[in-house]
């Protein structure tokens, strides 16, 4: 009997602490298991007995990469409940604050942690030794992001300027228009982010994905529309756990979700990217058909293409907010506690960020739900991982193991928020 | 203190995790002095951002919990330009993506490190959910407080 065992006990580059088990027998792959280890943060209990208004804030805290996601989940249930809705200049603010989330995150996880893999290196920092000029200009483009997120958010990490209702305070409009030459280099530079992707050599792995994601009628999906899939979910938020459920494994300690009637699912760039091509501006649409993606994308590696594609459009979103700004009288609307149950569901950079809340006549909140996005890839994960070990079993150990983190790494997968982290082991027996 | 150059203190962590706000405090407490060419950031997002962060300082003063397993509250104190910073000593799995020795490694192979660089390790003992530092981490913190602000008017008073 053939036996084998792949082991990385602490898997870099991801946000979180996770551990990855493959087990192999007999040449066949017998387990695989996505584990993760940090303790659960406990963030639904936090909420509850807390203001309605605290919630923005409070589960911002869950995550240092993606917080506005957070917030907009949380702000939309809680309107939801309240029975207000945000419009105008104030959604259009919501939406810009998003767009610098996705410029941010996207180039961090494009160059600083994904493309090391397809090129060889160990780490960015290697890679930076040999195209020091991409990694300044990936470096700039995050912190147009990042200046973007500082402005309106109020400062870099955690925001404070988002209230139910709206904004504590709103820029004016000449503080925007400060950032459009900045946001046109950051167009250009995610077209050419477009390009140099496309070029990377991407492993052979294909699946059947079902792709949830919202879909609008009008616009890329952000903070709002229905979810739906290429499976036929065509749901709206509010019957989200109709739809999906979420179980406890033992190997993890965040649980796992599940389109009821059928098992895993994909959320994310991807499946964003796959229902809504229509939806993307036409420089987006014409920088993928460029490099080679097709309306529909089911190779997980290519994911990094499909991030920068995004990259273009949060990029040219911005730019179009900003120019159709007018400041509004007041920052906010006004928002009354009312007694009932509310769901809010955006579109976090790693894929749909659903919330509930129950609150009472006082705003005080009863119980909380939230489900992140990598809780909900997990599944995914694991039969990416099954899929890609089954058909590249021959390969050494070392480029084995390289590749099945890489497979992990396509999700971007933020462990922390799942619970929430990653080590890798394959076992060969 | 006028005639200083900037100085950057810059304070990582998270407030929610116990000793992992090390950083944090002892960046709002060097604030509250409101000391002349001194700015203070506390919390940025990942490592990339220090660099983003001390782009026109001209010296930089960076403080974060360590887990080393040493007692809690030791002080690590390096030379970020003629030392090299131990990697394991910052955790790889904290809300930093890019960590801080993996962004100092960064900012040096791109060029982009500021002329100095002081880094201050504060060797934590609880990083579970909740408030409040370790007796003997805060000890640490107010001790750390004190030789910054002692460093920089130490600076002020050579002209520096």
């Amino acid at each position: 009997m053939k036996s084998k065992s792949i082991k990385v006990d602490y898997l870099a580059r991801v946000e979180g602490e996770g551990r990855l088990l493959v087990k192999i027998k007999n040449n066949k792959v017998s387990d695989v298991k996505f584990n993760i280890i940090e303790p659960p943060r406990f963030f639904e209990a936090f909420l509850r007995g807390r203001r309605f208004t605290e919630a923005p804030d409070i589960t911002a805290r869950i995550c240092g990469i993606c917080p506005v996601a957070y917030q907009m989940s949380s702000l939309h249930a809680m309107e939801s409940i309240c029975g207000k809705k945000v419009t105008g200049p104030l959604r259009d603010l919501r939406r810009l604050l998003y767009c610098g989330e996705y410029i941010e995150s996207h180039a961090l996880h494009i160059y600083l942690l994904h493309a090391p893999d397809f090129l060889g290196y160990e780490d960015a920092i290697q890679m930076a030794k040999d195209h020091p000029e991409l990694v300044k200009k990936a470096l700039r483009l995050k912190k147009i992001g990042n200046d973007l997120m500082i402005l309106l958010g109020g400062r870099e990490i955690h925001p404070i300027n988002v209230k139910v209702g709206g904004f504590y305070k709103v820029p004016t409009k000449k503080q925007l228009e400060e950032h459009i030459e900045p946001l046109k280099w950051a167009l250009e530079f995610a077209l050419e982010t477009v390009k140099v992707t496309a070029t990377l050599p991407f492993p052979d792995l294909e699946r059947d994905y079902e792709f949830v994601s919202l879909h609008h009628p009008e616009e890329y999906p952000l903070c709002e529309g229905k979810l739906v899939s290429n499976k036929g979910v065509d749901i709206t938020i509010d019957d989200f756990l109709k739809c999906f459920e979420e179980e406890h494994v033992e190997h993890s300690t965040s649980l796992h979700a599940r389109v009821k009637a059928r098992g895993d699912y994909l959320v994310g760039p991807m499946a964003r990217y796959n229902n809504n091509f229509d939806r993307l501006p036409a420089v987006a649409r014409k920088a993928a058909k460029e490099a080679g993606l097709e309306k529909s994308c089911s190779n997980p590696f290519k994911s990094i293409i499909v991030r920068a594609v995004e990259t273009a459009f949060a990029c040219h979103e911005a730019l179009r907010l900003i120019k159709k700004y007018e400041m509004p009288d007041k920052p906010y609307v006004e928002v009354k506690p009312r007694q009932g149950t509310g769901h809010g569901c955006t579109e976090a950079p790693r894929g749909i960020l659903y919330h509930r809340y129950k609150i009472d006549s006082n705003g005080v909140i009863q119980d909380a739900r939230i489900i992140p996005p990598t809780s909900q890839n997990q599944k995914s994960i694991e039969a990416d991982l099954l899929r890609f070990v089954e058909k590249n079993i021959e390969l050494p150990h070392d480029k084995l193991t390289w590749q099945c983190e890489q497979v992990v790494r396509n999700y971007d997968p933020c462990i922390s928020c799942s619970c929430h982290f990653l080590k890798l082991k394959i076992e060969r027996e | 203190m006028t005639s200083i150059h900037p100085i950057l203190v810059i304070g990582i962590g998270n407030d929610y995790r116990r000793d992992d706000a090390v950083g944090l405090y002892v960046a709002r407490k060097i604030r509250e002095k409101d000391l002349d060419g001194v700015k203070v950031i506390d919390g940025i997002s990942d490592g990339t951002s220090l660099i983003d962060a001390w782009e026109h300082a001209a010296r930089v003063y960076f403080i974060d919990g360590t887990i080393s397993g040493s007692l809690a509250g030791k002080i690590f104190r390096f030379d970020g330009l003629n030392e090299t910073i131990p990697h394991e000593l910052f955790p790889p799995f904290s809300t930093h993506a890019i960590n801080v020795a993996d962004a100092v490694r960064l900012a040096e192979t791109l060029g982009q490190f500021p002329p100095s660089l002081i880094i201050f390790g504060i060797e934590g003992k609880n990083f579970e959910a909740g408030y409040g530092l370790a007796e003997a981490v805060q000890s640490a913190a107010e001790e750390v407080i004190g030789r910054i602000i002692r460093e920089i008017e130490e600076l002020g008073r050579n002209g520096h």
